[in-house]
């Protein structure tokens, strides 16, 4: 093959006890062991002798530089072999799983968790889904040598500096060479591994764009050039500068899949991807969250303590609950990853959009509570702004939600006819936060939208009486007919696009459905993982408190039938993020024991 | 006119504080009936705070969510003092758009 | 005076927005898609009465029986009327209310919103979703590529889009007394005082309803409205580089942020917040590219969505 023998430590590599069985690797205890070592290494982020504590990271974001002891930390972790799948010799068997590692990191830092090894596997994603085995082993072996993958994307007409510009791939004299340049690119400078989509037709349509996967060591220098650092306001630690190709040669045994792939290569990858990035981040919100009880605990809010302020506790469970809203999706969209469903790809785009914005709300809201100490850029509230500066980046902006609506425009009509509010049979296996799940194959991730497993747990629902509910049944009930009314009416709106019209696509009119599909979607999965953990362990999630409050806080986005009259049973959610703070363990669906 | 209005309204709330009865114009809601903007808001708790020094201090930040009608700012101030959990915030008026 | 410390600090000024441009239902649209297009943002301005010649607040009657329904189409009041459509979910609220100048206001800032958003993603104006963050931030709901922000104020609308990042914008009476009132104690930082104490009489009233706009801009441009407490940050009247402060008067956020005051028809001032993330983002903004061609055309290869056989029995289980 044309990619050069990887001098790296190969054998080191190999000899190193990574994994032990991939059946070992799926159970619950073991990810619960690997997110405690983790965890463990990090230690206090808020303990000033912490090397490793915010103090640290604060001053690497000052300097605009990776935080090299944290990069060492994960070196030694091992980190890398999380990206690699277990057949190829690393620990990746599930997307859930994946993602929940990774919020350690982004717990820190999410320019740590993006510049280490977000990218990685973004990129990785294309390699596993249609790389040939040598091109597969290259690529394990790079990472688990401690190397890195880039990856750059086709250029959109929205796109922005990381979605602008594309490489193109031409034939000149029977040889391929690659053109162009690309200003963003994450690790474009330290990455060996080049995970690039290009065009390879000037033909409009989807069969116009290849992925390739390129050593960079195996490159003649002369034909590929670095760009210079592009500053962004967030994520300042994290490597972003740009590659310009010119008339370099390629060898033809870089093609990932065969040319003309790139745009379905892409679409099988964002089913894995645009799930599980969104899914590490909410590690970094929930830092946010934290520091605002931090500073609630310590100064009050509003020249009161938190006990005698009810707006203040409000706020912070409103922003726990946007924290398990968020995670209920991000679990349907990852767990649904390895059940192989043909929807995956439309709950991942949904993660991808509706993510970002409820992050983005939460944490303003919570800046009321640090008033004045949102601008603090050390110390122990320091953090926080960072938090919300890197937020906005890891989504990439419009130009990020502009492609994941680009993907669940087109499904609405289908959907809505085939889909919703049928009697499709649920799918359990999506909620149960804990149990093991196939392993992740990414050729089998499909972009062939069937049966929306989530839109049936919402029917189910309403179907049904929600006596677990216990006293708030009553509450629950007209909320799951709101709910319910709103897919109808959904229904009927979609059920009348044109798919194969650009105009009844391409309308605000459809995008404000796509954007209010994944509002139903989200309640959809908070409502599934109420359901399936009654009798789990989970008791708080089996409680109906926290579904109640989400309810409510999805309909008031949606529009749509808020009584202002029912309050929401807000104590009983603050009194378990209380807990939670008071314990150090996380703001999510699993209540992670945390090191502080 | 808009003097008349907060001075107004204070009394009507005061009133209730007082005798413990629903306000006067109980569901005039502050900004779609009563044409109140942000700048009011801060006056109508100033004359609140003025005329009721027993409220104590007003902070209008942790206010503005539960004060969408006459009725419910009166609750909001009733319970203030016991620093009970008050009713979910409804959408606020216009305190973001006007 | 005394400036801020760090106002001369390093980055290359943002680029602000061009002086508020009036606009009608007529237009005119091009130069405000041109001023979008070349400096990134872009304040439109109004008069009330040109936009309710077309629709008359005072029909339909206001009613207080409107039905639990969340839709406001078709139903109660209205009649053959283009405006339930137009409104879309604020028809319902619209119906609800009494006061006949908040009706005037509600309805004429609605439609500029809406012809303004129209305008710059070139689609119609019934077609965009005007929605409301659950602390009443508008914006359009699946069209993120411009961001927005409404001010009202006697018989002034102002509208700011921005394809930037997020903006605030606050408009008021130039002549609104605030000086001495509860609002100069309530909003004001220590430093603020300070500053003001040392400006002259004639001017602090001007000082202060300057100092309001820009404080109802930035925190509208963060989604906050009053839930921000106004004394816990500030701006120093009389600076050259406007820019956030803490209350004691040093720098608060970074230079992403930019602010203009103008002056509006003589009679109002009008603040503008604006904060650019760096991404660059795209100059088109208009919502027939959003889709982006080849991942729809790849979708719509598949069979499932060009072919309705095998189609289940549609048996609505709720």
């Amino acid at each position: 093959m044309a990619l050069t023998t990887l001098a790296v430590s190969h054998n080191e590599a190999a000899a190193r006890p990574r994994a032990a069985h991939p059946g070992a690797l799926h159970a619950e205890a073991a990810v619960a062991a690997r997110v405690a070592d983790l965890e463990r290494r990090f230690g206090d982020p808020w303990d000033p002798a912490n090397p490793l504590g915010h103090a640290g990271i604060l001053a690497a974001d000052e300097r605009g530089r990776p935080q090299a002891e944290a990069e060492q930390l994960l070196d030694g972790f091992d980190l890398n072999a999380e990206f690699v799948p277990a057949a190829l010799g690393g620990r990746l068997v599930r997307a859930d799983t994946l993602a929940r590692v990774l919020r350690c990191v982004f717990r820190r830092d999410q320019a740590l968790g993006t510049g280490y090894g977000a990218f990685s596997v973004l990129a990785g994603a294309s390699v596993w889904a249609a790389g040939s085995s040598a091109q597969q082993r290259w690529a394990a072996d790079l990472l688990l040598g401690g190397g890195r993958l880039a990856v750059s994307y086709r250029e959109l007409a929205h796109g922005n500096a990381f979605l602008r510009d594309e490489f193109t791939l031409s034939t000149r004299d029977g040889r391929r060479e690659l053109s162009g340049a690309k200003r963003v690119i994450i690790n474009a400078d330290r990455a060996r591994g080049l995970v690039i989509v290009c065009r390879s037709s000037a033909e409009p349509g989807s069969r116009s764009h290849s992925t390739l996967l390129l050593d960079r060591d195996a490159l003649p220098a002369g034909k590929v050039r670095d760009l210079q650092r592009y500053p962004m306001v967030g994520m300042r630690g994290c490597p972003m500068t740009g590659l310009e190709f010119t008339h370099c040669p390629v060898p033809e045994s870089s093609l990932l899949g065969q040319q003309g792939d790139g745009v379905e290569l892409a679409l099988r990858s964002f089913a894995f991807t645009r799930s599980i990035l969104p899914s590490m981040v909410l590690g970094g919100a929930d830092t946010a969250l934290r520091t605002a009880l931090r500073f609630a605990a310590a100064r009050g809010v509003g020249g009161r303590p938190v006990e005698r302020n009810p707006q203040a506790r409000r706020t912070l469970a409103g922003a726990f609950t946007d924290l398990l809203i968020c995670d209920s999706l991000a679990l349907a969209g990852t767990r649904a990853a390895g059940l192989g469903l043909g929807i995956t790809g439309v709950y991942a785009a949904a993660t991808k959009y509706l993510l970002p914005i409820l992050l983005h709300d939460c944490v303003h809201e919570l800046s009321v509570l640090l008033g004045s100490s949102i601008y603090v850029r050390d110390g122990e509230f320091g953090i926080f702004q960072k938090h919300v500066r890197d937020l906005p980046v890891t989504s990439l902006g419009h130009a990020g939600a502009a492609a994941a609506l680009s993907t669940i425009s087109p499904e609405l009509s289908a959907l809505a006819r085939r889909s919703w509010l049928t009697d499709t049979p649920g799918e359990p296996a999506l909620f149960t936060l804990r149990a093991d799940l196939p392993t992740l194959d990414f050729r089998r991730l499909g972009t062939l939208a069937a049966d929306d497993v989530l839109c049936a747990e919402l029917a189910a629902a309403a179907h049904q009486d929600p006596t677990g509910a216990g006293e708030h049944a009553a509450v629950l009930r007209p909320l799951l007919g709101h709910l319910a009314g709103e897919l109808r009416r959904l229904r009927e709106a979609c059920a009348a696009l044109a798919p194969l019209s650009r105009h009844s696509l391409a309308n605000p009119h459809t995008y404000a459905l796509a954007d209010r599909y994944t509002l139903v979607l989200a309640a959809a999965a908070c409502l599934g993982v109420w359901r399936h953990q009654q009798g789990g362990p989970d008791t708080f999630l089996a409680r109906p408190h926290w579904l109640v409050c989400a309810l409510l806080r999805i309909c008031t986005r949606l529009g749509i039938g808020t009584p202002a009259t029912a309050p929401g049973p807000e104590a009983e959610v603050y009194t378990e993020l209380s807990r939670r703070f008071t314990h150090a363990s996380s703001f999510d669906l699993y209540d992670t024991p945390l090191a502080a | 006119m808009s003097e008349l209005l907060l001075d107004r309204v204070a009394d009507d709330v005061v009133t209730a504080l007082e005798t413990g009865r629903p306000p006067a114009g109980e569901h005039s809601r502050l900004y779609e009936d009563l044409g109140f903007d942000s700048l009011m808001l801060i006056e109508l708790v100033d004359r609140l705070q003025e005329r009721r020094p027993a409220l104590g201090e007003l902070p209008l930040p942790d206010m503005v969510g539960g004060m969408a009608d006459i009725g419910s700012l009166t609750d909001l101030l009733r319970t203030a003092a016991t620093a009970q959990p008050q009713p979910a915030p409804g959408m606020e008026a216009e305190g973001n758009a006007a | 005076m005394t400036t801020a410390p760090g106002a001369s600090a390093v980055l290359p000024a943002p680029s602000v927005p061009a002086e508020p441009l009036q606009v009608t239902p007529q237009g005119p649209w091009h130069t405000v898609r041109r001023e979008l297009a070349e400096r990134g943002s872009v304040v439109v301005f109004a008069r009330l009465q040109d936009w309710l010649s077309d629709f008359p607040s005072d029909l339909p009657p206001a009613t207080s029986t409107a039905t639990g329904a969340e839709f406001g189409a078709g139903m109660g009041a209205g009649g053959d009327s283009a405006l339930p459509a137009l409104l879309g979910r604020d028809w319902q609220r619209f119906t609800q209310m009494t006061n006949d100048d908040v009706r005037g206001r509600f309805l004429a800032s609605r439609l500029l919103l809406k012809y303004a958003a129209a305008a710059v993603l070139e689609a119609r104006p019934a077609d965009i979703d005007l929605a409301y963050k659950p602390g009443g931030r508008p914006y359009l709901r699946g069209c993120d590529q411009v961001d927005i922000s409404l001010s009202h104020t006697a018989d002034l609308l102002v509208v700011g889009i921005t394809r930037r990042g997020w903006i605030g914008v606050d408009a008021e009476l130039s002549s609104r007394q605030l000086r001495g009132s509860a609002v100069e104690r309530q909003i004001c930082t220590p430093y603020e005082t300070q500053l003001l104490a040392r400006t002259h009489q004639q001017a602090r009233n001007a000082a202060l309803v300057r100092l309001w706009t820009l404080k109802e801009a930035y925190s509208k441009a963060i989604g906050q409205g009053l839930r921000f407490r106004f004394t816990e940050f500030g701006f120093a009247p009389g600076a050259r580089r406007v820019q956030v402060l803490r209350p004691d008067g040093t720098p608060g956020s970074g230079d992403e942020w930019s602010f203009c005051t103008w002056s509006v028809a003589g009679r109002y001032t009008v603040s503008l917040a604006l904060v650019d993330l760096g991404f660059d983002d795209a100059v088109d903004v208009a919502a027939r590219t959003m889709l982006d061609e080849a991942m729809a055309d790849a979708l719509l290869r598949q069979p499932q969505n060009t072919r309705w056989t095998a189609q289940r029995e549609v048996r609505d289980p709720l």
